[in-house]
């Protein structure tokens, strides 16, 4: 999937984050910040990528700013991002594509 | 009624939640209040999760009051993912937050209490201090992620810090309102025969001084009764009372205790006793009905009568009111308890709220309600210090005095309180009977 314009999702309440995602530059580009970065932030990066390889996403700089949220809230709000990014605002396919 | 919730539905009420936010934000420039129940696991709404949200809603809003906070706005959402409600402050973020944090702190259930504040630049305010986990006492956000415990713990250990501070509520405020309810008895004025603010009626042991004491003495005991009421909620309702009757004997000692050895609430320990055991029976939200309550208490009654009168005889009777069934029949307090208080909701508690809400003191519709009693009660103390045939004259004087003027003029009481006093008179039973209408009228009006 291609990212074609800025799209965000999520918030900034505790136990969820909030992923924003603009155009790239040719490459995934990953800004994160997390509340459990020490712990979590091999675990958090690796499931952000995955689920953007799984929706085929090559061409991002991808922003996420966490809360402690636990990775399906994370991969459901990486998703969420990415198909508003693609224009999709309704009925979001929750993991209808991605297993 | 309590529905499960996925991780979709979650994520999509936080951020309509977020989107309200910004919304009010931008409407007014204020900083708001965002406040959620923090409850793991799909189940995000119950009759008990709700309570617990209500308790939480009203603690924030009196502790804004109290500070002088204005709140311009608020809005609340009861769904299935949750109780959510969002207040908007006219105040210092700071300042909210202070109070916010104080109650997430300190509240016996601020743990469950997620208060976010937000500022009018749109930034949430952060906590000094971390939240801790309601299980092990960690960082809250570290045992989340790592999901340190289960589901099944984490929901065991939300329903007993619920269900503890909310029976707490419960008992504390039927506990408050029942002594408020005695106090309010007494001081009502004048009345006849009594003892009231003015004097002591018929009696000379006893005062104003004394009834105070008394009702204050009891406080804790009312507190036991709703919550042994709570605890044998699910046994048959007699099952009730006979879990609270060494309490009633024990609050009897407190009584005499605290009022050098004077019986001045014994029928209420009974009757108020009764009642608050009820009120642990029943649901928080019945509280407001009196026919449920009474309905309640007349079940927990339910063969007292033939339980302690029947086969009782002139000779073996012990107490005044034995005596008078074994004589003339009257079945007392243990009677009216087991009809449900007849005459408090036929006559009682009408005639007391009427009055009220015509505009009269508690004094006025007081004794008009205790007159409304006495005309229709067979008042065992009126029996004990006039016998029955005396007893029996004066309701109907007061029957026919009330069918002239519901509501007796302050001259008219006294003039009865009069001749009360010289005959040495004295309606104790009636009295208690408006006890209650006291403490049905404050149910009613009691919010959660």
């Amino acid at each position: 999937m291609e990212i074609k314009q800025p799209a965000v999702a999520g918030t900034l309440e505790s136990s969820d984050c909030m992923v924003t995602v603009e155009p790239g530059q040719g490459e995934i580009e990953l800004d994160l910040d997390s509340v459990v970065i020490r712990q979590y932030g091999r675990q958090i990066r690796k499931v952000i990528h995955e689920t953007l390889d799984r929706l085929d996403v090559k061409n991002a700089r991808v922003t996420v700013v966490d809360k402690g949220a636990l990775d399906c809230t994370i991969k459901a709000r990486v998703e969420c991002a990415v198909y508003r990014s693609n224009g999709i605002k309704d009925n979001l396919p929750w993991g209808g594509v991605i297993k | 009624m309590t529905q499960t919730v996925d991780l979709s539905q979650v994520l999509e009420a936080r951020e309509r939640r977020v989107y309200r936010q910004q919304a009010l934000i931008e409407q007014y420039g204020l900083p708001l209040v965002s406040f959620s129940m923090n409850i793991a696991g799909p189940i995000k709404n119950s009759p008990l999760i709700r309570r617990g949200f209500l308790l939480g809603k009203r603690t924030l809003l009196t502790q804004l009051k109290l500070f002088g906070i204005a709140v311009i706005h608020q809005e609340q959402t009861d769904a299935v993912t949750g109780c959510e409600g969002l207040f908007v402050a006219d105040a210092k973020p700071e300042r909210v937050k202070r109070i916010t944090g104080a109650i997430e702190d300190h509240a016996p259930l601020g743990r469950l209490y997620d208060m976010d504040v937000i500022g009018a630049d749109g930034a949430k305010l952060e906590r000094p201090e971390p939240r801790r986990c309601l299980i092990c006492g960690q960082p809250a956000r570290e045992c989340a992620r790592s999901r340190a415990h289960s589901v099944e713990e984490l929901q065991g250990a939300t329903r007993t810090m619920l269900m503890t501070a909310l029976n707490d509520d419960d008992a504390q405020t039927a506990a408050r309102l029942a002594t408020q309810a005695l106090l309010y008895e007494v001081c009502v004025t004048p009345k006849p025969g009594l003892v009231d603010r003015w004097n002591n009626g018929s009696h000379r042991d006893m005062d104003i001084y004394s009834f105070m004491s008394s009702a204050a003495a009891l406080w804790p005991y009312f507190e036991t009764c709703v919550k042994i009421g709570r605890k044998t909620a699910h046994q048959p309702a007699p099952q009730t009372l006979s879990a609270l009757r060494w309490h009633g004997v024990q609050a009897e000692c407190d009584m005499l205790r605290a009022t050098g050895g004077v019986n001045t609430h014994k029928g209420a320990v009974y009757s108020m006793g009764l009642l608050c055991g009820a009120l642990g029976r029943l649901n928080r939200e019945q509280w407001t009905e009196p026919l449920a309550v009474l309905t309640e208490t007349a079940a927990m009654a339910r063969g007292s009568v033939e339980r302690e009168l029947r086969g009782v005889t002139d000779e073996t009777a012990s107490t005044a009111g034995q005596r008078f069934f074994a004589l003339y029949g009257v079945t007392g307090v243990r009677g009216e308890a087991e009809k449900g208080f007849p005459t408090v909701l036929a006559y009682g508690l009408p005639v007391l709220e009427a009055g009220l809400s015509q505009g009269k003191t508690p004094d006025e519709a007081g004794a008009a309600a205790l007159l409304a009693l006495l005309a229709h009660t067979a008042d065992t103390n009126m029996i004990a210090r006039g016998g029955m045939k005396r007893q029996g004259e004066i309701r109907a004087k007061i029957e026919a005095m009330l069918r002239a003027a519901p509501y007796p003029a302050k001259e008219t009481v006294q003039q009865l309180d009069e001749a009360f006093m010289a005959d040495n008179l004295s309606p104790g039973g009636s009295a208690d009977l408006l006890s209650l209408c006291w403490m049905l009228h404050f149910l009613r009006e009691a919010r959660i």
